[in-house]
């Protein structure tokens, strides 16, 4: 249950949201980007029988590509975390520095409540976002191509939309903690662009440099240390919020993804070639979709402890 | 049952390298305006913080209306209204809409018409529906006593109220202070490092030196205490002037 303090600081955290012109810079830049995007997708689109046959023609317009521009898929992938961080970046310092976090403090009000307030209108406004976000790409595709899409394919846009905002959730966890952490907005703000670079070009040559270091890949190396380095990038990637992103959306996406780790030639063998149920997709992702949450909840609890720790003066 | 509302019992505040303030003991009565006076940096705003329960005190206690402000701050916030120096509002929100979250903060069930009327005792009624963001640092200071006068709690504490407004906003300001006193009977505490001002509206004085009390009382004790019955040269300047003089003398002295 929600304590009237809360109840009442998440309705003004959540209206201070949309009143702030930077939501709607982000949402339009977004869905500018998604529109570019979706329209090379479909005008390049292989409408070939063969891929009308498998009945789930709908779900590779995000991914397909066409004219040489990136898929919506990776577009937003790119994208999205940048709007995370433009949610949280200055929530806690940039009320201290306008003076009202200690005008909220001499209220009555513990000061959980306005950390969680501002994390639970976050999450509401950019879950908000998704929604219409993916609500105007999937109404475009539909007058474009003249083809709704099937119930599974419903359902596996929905769960492509929840991973979305797991996704974005722990870029605005992370920025939230940095706006308590740094006293400047522009500090936290910066910090949050530097990690996100950071995963995204740089994450994978430092996961590759470590499996080289532990399991060296040589001429004489044997068949099990070929596994082990093997295993160790899928294990390291599973720290990168872009790479369990961009694992799940493969296999929700894609319903002939049966695993997304190791997989022996002989498993393979005499398997039929077939795509997977919905339900049996969603387990695939389980284990990444769980790790998400698990960031988000340690993100948010490490800035919930600094916060409740941290004194408050005006000046 | 202690007929003070508010009370510091050797109360301390260690930072790490400084003690901004230093076994302090204060009591507060009912209906007195207090003030607090020293230069910047003497400890008032920290002492201020520690009687909201806002900053945890290295040793000591203060009771606000017999609560207890580092075990029970929200009981004390509940009693304790506060404004500080450089009071933020939300600014893309209007004068009326910072009114009524901070009534919905503290379960005050509003109309529009106790909002009117809060406006129009600060003069921020054609104001209202404008957006704080417009308002100069005047109005802001005043939209500050509306706030508390929703709240209206019992005892209502002011950091600096009068800084950086022209004359005539100090004497608005001033006019408002003294009203929260008389008219709605609430204990006002008030810090200032501008004598002239303070002695105007307070019942009594605590004058702080690095982290200190050094005095306090009516203003008239202070004077005879300090000055005997020389009436010339009795006014709250000189007090405070002399007391900070003793204080760098006995510190030269230490030194040496």
């Amino acid at each position: 249950m929600m304590t009237n303090s809360l109840h009442v600081l998440v309705k003004k955290d959540v209206r201070e949201y949309f009143q702030s012109k930077r939501i709607f810079i982000i949402l339009l830049l977004v869905s500018l980007v998604a529109i570019i995007s979706l329209y090379s997708g479909v005008s390049g689109f292989d409408r070939s029988s063969e891929n009308l046959e498998d009945g789930l023609f709908f779900l590779k317009i995000f991914s397909s590509s066409g004219s040489g521009l990136p898929s919506f898929a990776s577009f937003i992938s790119f994208l999205l975390p940048l709007v995370g961080i433009t949610l949280g970046f200055d929530a806690i310092n940039g009320e201290k520095i306008r003076g009202t976090l200690s005008r909220l403090m001499a209220q009555p009000v513990y000061r959980d409540d306005i950390i969680v307030s501002k994390f639970l209108a976050g999450m509401f406004v950019l879950s908000t976002m998704i929604f219409v976000l993916f609500g105007m790409v999937i109404g475009i595709s539909i007058i474009i191509l003249g083809i709704p899409p099937t119930l599974e394919e419903v359902f596996r846009m929905l769960v492509y939309m929840v991973i979305t905002i797991l996704m974005i959730g722990i870029w605005f966890a992370l920025s939230l903690g940095l706006s308590i952490f740094f006293k400047q907005a522009t500090v936290s703000a910066l910090t949050g662009v530097f990690i996100w670079i950071f995963f995204m070009f740089f994450m994978n040559m430092l996961i590759q440099g470590l499996a080289n270091v532990i399991y060296p890949i040589s001429n004489t190396m044997d068949s099990q240390q070929v596994v082990n380095h093997q295993k160790l990038l899928i294990n390291l990637a599973m720290f990168s919020p872009m790479s369990l992103y961009s694992n799940s959306i493969s296999a929700i996406l894609n319903p002939g993804v049966r695993s997304l780790g190791l997989v022996f030639y002989e498993q393979l063998e005499g398997a039929i070639v077939g795509k997977l149920p919905f339900l049996e997709s969603v387990m695939v992702i389980m284990p990444q979709l769980l790790l998400m949450v698990g960031m988000i909840f340690i993100l948010f609890i490490v800035a919930y402890l600094k916060f409740i720790k941290q004194e408050i003066r005006s000046t | 049952m202690s007929e003070y509302i508010l009370e510091c019992q050797e109360l301390s505040k260690h930072y790490q390298h400084i003690t901004a303030v230093d076994q302090l003991n204060l009591s507060i009565q009912k209906g007195e305006v207090f003030g607090l006076l020293g230069p910047n940096g003497a400890g008032k705003t920290t002492t201020i913080l520690m009687m909201l329960g806002l900053t945890e005190p290295t040793s000591g206690q203060v009771k606000v209306c017999g609560f207890d402000a580092t075990r029970e701050p929200i009981e004390v916030k509940k009693r304790v209204g506060y404004l500080q120096d450089n009071v933020g509002f939300y600014e893309e929100m209007t004068a009326a809409e910072n009114l009524e979250l901070i009534a919905e903060l503290n379960g005050i069930a509003w109309d529009n018409k106790l909002i009117d009327t809060v406006l129009n005792r600060v003069g921020l009624l054609e104001s209202r529906n404008r957006k704080v963001g417009e308002f100069s640092r005047g109005m802001k200071q005043r939209l500050g006593i509306a706030d508390l006068l929703v709240k209206d709690s019992e005892v209502v504490i002011l950091d600096e109220p009068t800084l950086g407004l022209d004359p005539s906003g100090i004497d608005t300001m001033l006019e408002l202070i003294e009203e929260l006193a008389k008219k709605d009977g609430k204990t006002v505490i008030v810090s200032s490092h501008l004598l002239y001002q303070i002695q105007k509206i307070c019942t009594r004085v605590g004058i702080f030196y690095k982290g200190k009390l050094v005095a306090q009382g009516t203003i008239e004790e202070l004077q005879k205490e300090n000055f005997g019955d020389d009436e010339t040269t009795a006014s709250l300047e000189n007090i405070y002037k002399k007391y900070f003089e003793d204080q760098e003398v006995r510190k030269n002295n230490d030194d040496k």
